[in-house]
């Protein structure tokens, strides 16, 4: 670890630039500007924010029924009598259950895959939780299943795939609407966009 | 480092990404690409051939096995990785078409007289070594259009999977999905018996 980021760096104040390196998003840049603020804060601070890195990682677990991150299995998703269980919101990631939630506008319940195919990168269908999902279709009573991967290629392969897979099951397969975005500009649409903003027009 | 400032798509190659089997041949032909082409060393001609690939995988009627022999060994040749198909890579000797052997590590055919100690050979089975060659200089529209007998392109495919692991000194990454893809559409879902 020593002399990674100068010879004139501690060892300790090294690591920590290296393991905050290692996060979605942070550069080397921005981890030694971590580091050196968390160097500055008094010591109670810090013992709080290491004890809540240890707290997300000990007391959150997946949820059994939908696979999201939760800290109680059923999350309180799927534990709310309120909500719509004939329904499956299929999603990549937890934060895309926290997206659609903001919303308010749905009430049934989600099935997180932790990922999409991504077979450049070596993600394949098992490396995500399809298999889960099939499991809950055997299981459950659900009557439709939407799927709400990204409009991205990798996206659009693994609700394919997933359609795929669910021909047999007696369940309504949709997706969410693609199209144009709320303040965009016809100008600046892409074909692909703008070809399927016209399929999905609806009466005015 | 680059500053990208704008970015425009020229071609969304829109019936490729219509069906999950040409989604997965599109995606090898990319990693293909991704894998061979040199950062910062413009190559305009594998570009072309790249994106005439994308194209012609997104009609219906292209025999997409064969197009997909066609890109792997017209990239290994704009990359300079082509494989000897003409002559012997030990004797130097026009080699007879019904003992011809395919070496990966060798670079290309060996006789049947030559067969060295310790290297890899592929018999090839009669046939392989024309679509070969025919491969080598035809248009992507002829090879495109091409049908050959099916142990033919097993032979073709596993020569030129062996060619470009050598080269890559790793397995295509999305060559595993192509079966995935391929199996996914012909073999019934999970749900099957519950239905």
């Amino acid at each position: 670890v020593t002399g990674r980021y100068g010879p004139g760096i501690a060892p300790s104040i090294s690591r920590l630039i290296q393991e905050l390196n290692k996060l979605p998003g942070i550069g080397p840049k921005s981890a030694q500007r971590l580091t050196y603020h968390i160097i500055r804060l008094p010591e109670q601070e810090v013992r709080v924010l290491a004890e809540a890195l240890l707290s997300v990682k000990k007391d959150t677990l997946f949820c059994s029924r939908c696979q999201n991150i939760s800290d109680q299995d059923p999350c309180e998703i799927c534990s709310n009598p309120e909500r719509t269980t004939t329904q499956i919101c299929v999603v990549e990631e937890p934060l895309d259950v926290l997206t659609i939630e903001r919303t308010g506008c749905y009430r049934g319940l989600y099935h997180v895959l932790h990922g999409v195919i991504s077979p450049i990168n070596g993600v394949g269908p098992e490396d995500i939780r399809i298999r889960e999902l099939l499991r809950r279709l055997k299981s459950e009573d659900v009557k439709e299943v939407i799927l709400a991967t990204n409009p991205t290629l990798e996206g659009e392969s693994t609700a394919m795939y997933i359609r795929r897979q669910l021909t047999s099951f007696n369940v309504k397969l949709t997706h969410l609407a693609r199209g144009l975005p709320v303040g965009g500009d016809l100008e600046y649409a892409d074909e692909t966009t703008l070809s399927r903003a016209f399929q999905g027009r609806q009466e005015f | 480092m680059d500053s990208v400032n704008q970015a425009q798509v020229l071609e969304s190659y829109a019936p490729l990404k219509a069906d999950l089997d040409m989604v997965s041949h599109g995606i090898y032909v990319s990693e293909l690409l991704d894998s061979f082409g040199v950062e910062g060393s413009a190559n305009l001609t594998l570009y072309d051939l790249t994106c005439e690939a994308l194209r012609l995988l997104g009609r219906k009627e292209t025999n997409k096995g064969l197009l997909l022999r066609y890109f792997e060994l017209q990239t290994l040749k704009l990359s300079g990785f082509l494989p000897e198909l003409h002559v012997c890579v030990v004797c130097r000797n026009r080699p007879a078409v019904e003992m011809t052997f395919f070496s990966p590590d060798g670079g290309g055919l060996v006789c049947g007289d030559c067969r060295p100690e310790g290297m890899r050979l592929l018999p090839l089975v009669s046939g392989t070594v024309e679509m070969l060659r025919f491969l080598e200089t035809t248009e992507p529209t002829h090879a495109a259009r091409f049908s050959t007998s099916a142990e033919v392109q097993v032979q073709l495919k596993a020569v030129l999977a062996a060619t470009v692991r050598y080269w890559l000194d790793r397995e295509m990454r999305s060559a595993a999905f192509l079966d995935t893809a391929r199996d996914a559409l012909s073999q019934p879902s999970e749900g099957t018996d519950h239905a």
